[in-house]
C-alpha cells in the first residue's frame, strides 16, 4: 500500500490503515517530541495530541512534500502548544529581552552519541531548548521563530547563541568515559 | 557563523527514534473514533425515521379508507332486477328521477351480480363478472378484463390517463335477481344538468376504460431551476484546529480544541438539478414521493461570525471533546471575522417526502455533498474551512410549498413553481450544526405512461 492509498484508507476510517500510519512514524516522531520536553511521558503526551491532529486533518494533506515532513510540522506545533500550556515549561519559555550574546564560531567535532546530545539539548531551559530545536533541527528562521514564540527576531537570535554556546561547553566538558545514558 | 555544528547536531538527532508506549496508540484511536461514530449517526438517524414513517403509511393505507370517488348522481332502476333504488341513482329505464341530473350511461350487468356496496364503478365488457366494483382493489379487476363502458357522460377523476373514463355511481346495497340485466340506454335529452363538462369525443361512444390502480407508483423525471438561500444563524460547535497553521511557518496561534461559533452566515445563489421521482398516492390526501437527483448550486456567501474559541487548551468536561486530564478549560480567542466566498456544491440527493393534497410537501433528504471552492476566503480570521473540498452525507428535512398544478397524469409535463424551507443538520470535518435553507424556483416533471 503506497502513501496515497494509505491516506485514503485512513480517511475512510479504517483502523488497520491508521495503525499502519501510526507505526510508520510514531518512533521517529517521538524522537522529535522528546527534544522539546523533559520526560518521555510528556513526549508521549505530545505525540498523542500530535497524532490526533494528524488524523483529523489528514484530509488537508495535498501530497505536496513528504508525508513525514508534514506530520513532523504538526508534531512540532503540538510540542510548542504543550510547552505553552504547562506551567513547568511555560515559566522557562518566557524569554526576556537580554543583551546580545557574542557570536561564537566554535564548531567542535562531536564525538558523542545521539543519546548524549539529545540529553544535553533537553537540559537547556525550555525557551532555549525550543529555539535551538526550531533553528538548528527544524530549519526555521529567526523571523519565523520570533512569530511562533511571540518574541523579537533579535531575541531569538540572541537566545539561540546562548543555547549554542552552552551546548558546546557541555559537549567539550563531557567525560568520555561517561556511563551509558538512558532516555528518561 | 559556520553551520557545521548545526548540521552535526541535526544529523545526530534525526536518528533518534523512541518506542512509544502502547497506551499512546490506544488513546489516539479512542480520540479519533467518536467522530466516525457521529458521522455514521448523522447519516443513519434518518433510516429508522423513514422506515417508521413508511411503515405507518403503508399500514394505514392497507386497511384505511379508500379514496372516495365522486359519484355521478343518478338512479339505476331496473324494476325486475333491482329491489331497491334510491334517489341519486341511474335510472336504466331511461327515465330520470328528479334528482338525477345525469348524462346517459349504458349499463350491463349479469345475473351473477348479487350485491353491490357503496361507491361503484360501472363498466361493461365481456365476462362481466366483477364489472361492479366497490373498492380500489376491485378496480384492478376491471383493468385486467379490459372492460368497456359506453358512456355519454363520465366523470373523469384524477387517475384517468386522459383517454378513458370511470363512471362512478353511488348506490346502496342492491340485490339482483336471476334475470340478466338488460342494457338500457338513457336518453340524453332527459338530462337536466350534466354534472361536469363532457368531452364530446366521449359522448355516446364506447371507449375502452383504462383504469389505473389508485396506489400505483408514478415514475417520472424532473428538472429544477431556482434560486436558493441558506443561513446558519444558530450556534454551532466545531471540533477543529482553528488557526492551526501547520506548514505555514508562522506557527500555531492556538491548538486543537473546540470552538463555539456564532455565525451569521448567509449564502445565495443559483441552483439547478435533474432527478428521478416516484410517487404513490397514500391514504386520502397524501402522496408519497421518493426522489434521487443530482443538484448543483453556485453560491456567493458573505459570512460574519463571532468565535469563542476554546482551542488553546484541551477540554476535559465537555461531552464532544475529551482530552487528557491534565489540560485545563481555557476560553480565549474571541474573535470576529468576515469572509466572502464563491463556491459551489455538487450533491447527489436521496429523498423521501409526502405531500398533502399537493399543497405542501414535507420530506427528508440526505445528500452526498461535494463542496467546491471556486474562490478564496478573505477573512480576518482564516480558518481551515476556507479551503479544500469535502464529501459528506447531510440529512435534512424540509417543508415545501409548491404552487402546484399537479394532475399527476402520465405522459404530461407538470410545471410546479415552488417555495421551500428546510433545516438541514450538517456534520463534516468535525463540525455539526444546523442550516436554514430556503429556495424558490420552478420544477418540471414528466411522468411516464
Amino acid at each position: 500500500m503506497d502513501t496515497r492509498q494509505l491516506i485514503e484508507a485512513c480517511l475512510k476510517g479504517k483502523e488497520a490503515a491508521q495503525k499502519q500510519l501510526y507505526d510508520a512514524y510514531a518512533k521517529q516522531m517521538l524522537g522529535v517530541c522528546y527534544r522539546y520536553t523533559k520526560s518521555v511521558e510528556d513526549a508521549e503526551d505530545v505525540l498523542q495530541e500530535g497524532f490526533i491532529r494528524v488524523f483529523r486533518s489528514l484530509h488537508q494533506y495535498k501530497g505536496e512534500g513528504e508525508l513525514g515532513a508534514w506530520i513532523r510540522r504538526i508534531m512540532v506545533n503540538a510540542a510548542l502548544n504543550f510547552l505553552k500550556k504547562h506551567q513547568a515549561y511555560r515559566d522557562e519559555l518566557i524569554i526576556k529581552e537580554e543583551y546580545m550574546h557574542p557570536v561564537s564560531d566554535a564548531n567542535p567535532v562531536i564525538t558523542l552519541e545521539a543519546k548524549e546530545i539529545i540529553q544535553m539539548v533537553r537540559q537547556l531551559p525550555a525557551g532555549y531548548q525550543a529555539i535551538f530545536n526550531l533553528y538548528a533541527i527544524e530549519g526555521y528562521s529567526h523571523v519565523e521563530i520570533g512569530k511562533i514564540l511571540g518574541i523579537n527576531e533579535s531575541t531569538s537570535r540572541s537566545q539561540y547563541m546562548r543555547a549554542r554556546n552552552l551546548l558546546i561547553s557541555w559537549i567539550e566538558q563531557f567525560p568520555k568515559e561517561s556511563k551509558k545514558m538512558n532516555y528518561v | 557563523m559556520s553551520e557545521k555544528f548545526e548540521s552535526q547536531i541535526k544529523s545526530l538527532l534525526d536518528e533518534v527514534q523512541l518506542e512509544p508506549h502502547d497506551a499512546v496508540w490506544q488513546q489516539v484511536r479512542k480520540e479519533i473514533r467518536p467522530e466516525k461514530r457521529r458521522k455514521r449517526f448523522v447519516f443513519w438517524w434518518l433510516l429508522p425515521v423513514v422506515l417508521a414513517g413508511g411503515g405507518l403509511v403503508y399500514f394505514l393505507n392497507g386497511d384505511g379508507p379508500t379514496k372516495k370517488a365522486e359519484p355521478v348522481v343518478g338512479t339505476i332502476e331496473t324494476p325486475k332486477t333491482v329491489k331497491e333504488a334510491k334517489v341519486g341513482e341511474v335510472n336504466t329505464t331511461g327515465a330520470q328521477t328528479e334528482q338525477s341530473p345525469v348524462a346517459p350511461v349504458l349499463i350491463t350487468a349479469t345475473k351473477s351480480q348479487k350485491k353491490v356496496y357503496g361507491t361503484m364503478v360501472l363498466s361493461q365488457g365481456p365476462g362481466n363478472k366483477g364489472d361492479f366494483i366497490s373498492s380500489t382493489k376491485s378496480r384492478k379487476k376491471v383493468q385486467q378484463q379490459s372492460p368497456q363502458v359506453a358512456t355519454g357522460a363520465s366523470h373523469s377523476n384524477q387517475e384517468n390517463d386522459g383517454g378513458g373514463a370511470d363512471v362512478v355511481v353511488n348506490v346502496p346495497p342492491v340485490v339482483h335477481e336471476d334475470a340478466p340485466v338488460q342494457v338500457a340506454q338513457v336518453d340524453s335529452s332527459s338530462v337536466a344538468k350534466p354534472l361536469a363538462p363532457m368531452d364530446s369525443t366521449l359522448a355516446a361512444t364506447t371507449m375502452p376504460v383504462k383504469v389505473r390502480a389508485k396506489s400505483a407508483w408514478r415514475l417520472g423525471v424532473t428538472v429544477q431551476l431556482g434560486l436558493a438561500g441558506k443561513s446558519d444563524p444558530l450556534i454551532s460547535m466545531t471540533k477543529s484546529m482553528e488557526n492551526f497553521s501547520a506548514g505555514s511557518g508562522s506557527g500555531p496561534t492556538s491548538g486543537i480544541g473546540s470552538t463555539i461559533r456564532q455565525s451569521s452566515h448567509v449564502k445565495q445563489g443559483l441552483l439547478y438539478g435533474v432527478g428521478l421521482v416516484a410517487e404513490r398516492d397514500m391514504l386520502k390526501h397524501f402522496t408519497l414521493r421518493a426522489s434521487l437527483g443530482y443538484q448543483h448550486q453556485s453560491f456567493s456567501a458573505v459570512t460574519e461570525r463571532v468565535k469563542d474559541s476554546m482551542a488553546t487548551s484541551g477540554l476535559i468536561s465537555l461531552p464532544w471533546y475529551k482530552s487528557t486530564d491534565r489540560y485545563s478549560l481555557h476560553i480565549l480567542d474571541v474573535s470576529t471575522g468576515m469572509s466572502v466566498k464563491l463556491y459551489g456544491n455538487r450533491s447527489m440527493k436521496l429523498g423521501l417526502g409526502a405531500s398533502f393534497d399537493n399543497l405542501f410537501v414535507i420530506g427528508a433528504k440526505t445528500r452526498r455533498n461535494e463542496s467546491i471552492q471556486n474562490g478564496n476566503a478573505s477573512s480576518a480570521n482564516m480558518s481551515m474551512d476556507a479551503t479544500g473540498s469535502y464529501r459528506t452525507w447531510q440529512p435534512h428535512i424540509g417543508l415545501s410549498l409548491p404552487v402546484n398544478f399537479y394532475t399527476k397524469q402520465p405522459g404530461m409535463f407538470q410545471l410546479s413553481p415552488y417555495l421551500r424551507y428546510g433545516i438541514r443538520a450538517s456534520g463534516n470535518q468535525g463540525s455539526a450544526g444546523n442550516k436554514h435553507l430556503s429556495s424558490f424556483g420552478i420544477s418540471a416533471t414528466y411522468f411516464f405512461k
